[in-house]
């Protein structure tokens, strides 16, 4: 079983990560031929630690010949991964010592779910699921997801930050891509519907709650450019917003009155 | 009659939003609603009335927060989003005009987002009443001409179905792999067509989709008939044209970024 495996790769791709992250730290943000070297290195590494997790994927895609991405368990995969993306293209674009670090500390909580509290993984792919859809839609949420807790992070720390202004506009582009991406998760969940059950959209708690989240980035984005001073409200839009994708992501396996109507629980139905 | 009642509706959307559009140029109050200032509250309330949606459990003929979709503060809340969104795109090509030049950069995806959503929400709301999902027995052996409703009723649909075979393929552990049924159909004007329906795999017969929807249980790879889900939705392209206008808007923004917020900072 390629599970069995994932304690050794899991470990592999963590002593990349906190390497790259330390030389993350080591690295000044100021220019400087040496800083530089240390910033490539950095990049190497972290690049590095994200082939080997994701390699993982693969082996796991290989031996359960179907993508790993149907339960939670195989969901928070693809999340430890785009966190490490995610992290890596902020790094390369905006030098910030602190983001890999916070990847990484994110891809373990994720990957240490998973090793306590695994999922349960079994081969089969009930016939709903089998469409070239299921790993676009999939993966594009989780790209999604990983862009706005990003974002959500920077605006954590702009709120303890002197200078709070001058982190919104990279959380705006964060979110601009993140909601991009939501849009095409939720557009090709909408064209899939369709081809498996007759509509393209039929108010499941799953699809309601992916509409809630949706709307409220789309307010972020619009507040911010009604009232682009009010820094604060910005962000406190930022958090309700997230916290709403919490609950689309995992949060209504637990809500009465989602739970058994929403034909979005594959995974506790085994 | 029902097409007409919706086409109907339609007009009397776009003469609210013109009528409001034309007041914004005599009254500087109406002038409000193409601006940030209508539409972030307006977002606000469309994810207010969606997350109750979302936390009180639905049930059709509910009552109040219980069955949200006829429940007015919901459909409110949507009417005034489309209304917003209809008032930003023409507010947007009034602009266009104005300045007698079109901004590709700017315009193409201001235009793809909003007018996208306000296609596919319009045409998926009035398209919603000639929406048809019906249900129709294919048994081997028995020609099927009726199809029902949600509430039982039969229907006579233009063709006839027969289950010609039902294919099933299970996992070592009996979990269902695979159900698909090898059908013929007969149509009015004597033509036969035979098609196999999978699920995930629906099949157009005389403008409806015919998904695979079930079969029976207990008699599992010897079951002698399959249950078909029949649907109708003359408004599809509609909503398709919205869908991919917006997928199209989501990639432009992905593909060419304004530098207009990374300028500032």
């Amino acid at each position: 079983m390629p599970w069995n495996n994932f304690l050794y790769f899991a470990i592999a791709a963590l002593l990349f990560w906190v390497a790259g992250s330390v030389m993350a730290w080591i690295a000044p943000k100021h220019t400087g031929a040496a800083a530089f070297d240390n910033r490539k290195v950095a990049l190497l590494l972290y690049t590095l630690g994200t082939m080997v997790f994701l390699a993982f994927i693969i082996t796991m895609w290989v031996s359960l010949e179907r993508p790993p991405m149907r339960t939670l368990g195989e969901t928070r995969l693809w999340y430890s991964f785009f966190l490490a993306v995610v992290g890596l293209v902020i790094y390369a674009r905006w030098k910030y010592p602190w983001i890999l670090s916070f990847s990484t500390l994110m891809a373990l909580v994720f990957i240490c779910i998973n090793l306590f509290k695994p999922e349960i993984h079994t081969k089969a792919l009930m016939p709903a699921l089998q469409s070239p859809w299921f790993a676009p839609h999939v993966i594009v949420y989780m790209f999604a997801y990983a862009l706005l807790a990003a974002a959500t992070l920077i605006a954590l720390y702009a709120i303890f930050a002197k200078k709070r202004e001058q982190y919104l506009p990279q959380i705006d582009q964060l979110v601009t891509l993140g909601i991009a991406f939501l849009t095409f998760g939720m557009l090709f969940g909408a064209l899939w519907a369709k081809e498996a059950w007759g509509h393209y959209w039929s108010w499941d708690p799953k699809e309601t709650w992916a509409a809630v989240t949706w709307f409220a980035y789309l307010a972020y984005i619009h507040f911010r450019r009604w009232k682009p001073a009010h820094h604060r409200s910005a962000i406190a839009i930022l958090l309700i917003a997230f916290c709403m994708l919490q609950m689309c992501w995992w949060g209504i396996n637990y809500l009465p009155s989602a739970r058994e109507t929403s034909v979005h629980t594959y995974g506790s139905s085994k | 009659m029902l097409l007409q009642h919706n086409i109907l509706l339609l007009c009397v959307l776009v003469a609210v939003i013109a009528l409001l559009y034309a007041l914004g140029e005599r009254f500087r109050a109406f002038r409000v609603l193409r601006t940030y200032k209508a539409a972030v509250p307006v977002m606000a309330y469309v994810v207010i009335v969606t997350m109750v949606m979302g936390l009180v459990r639905q049930e059709s003929g509910g009552h109040w927060f219980h069955d949200m979709l006829s429940f007015w503060p919901f459909q409110l809340a949507y009417v005034l989003m489309i209304i917003i969104l209809g008032i930003a795109v023409v507010d947007r090509v009034r602009k266009i005009i104005a300045r007698k030049h079109y901004d590709w950069r700017t315009d193409t995806p201001f235009l793809l987002n909003h007018a996208g959503l306000f296609i596919a929400v319009v045409a998926a709301t009035l398209g919603s009443s000639d929406f048809r999902q019906l249900r129709m027995l294919a048994s081997l052996d028995q020609v099927e001409w009726r199809a029902y409703n949600e509430e039982g009723g039969e229907v006579l649909m233009p063709f006839s179905v027969e289950l010609q075979r039902f294919i099933m393929e299970t996992y070592d552990d009996g979990t269902p792999k695979r159900f698909a049924s090898d059908l013929l159909f007969y149509i009015e004007d004597g033509r036969k067509i035979a098609a196999t329906v999978d699920v995930n795999h629906p099949v157009t017969v005389e403008g409806y989709d015919i998904y695979q929807f079930g079969y029976d249980e207990m008699a599992g790879p010897n079951s002698s008939y399959s249950i078909l889900q029949v649907v109708r939705d003359p408004w599809l392209p509609a909503v398709y044209t919205g869908i991919f206008m917006l997928i199209a808007g989501a990639l432009w923004s992905v593909l060419f970024r304004t530098k207009r917020t990374a300028a500032k900072n």
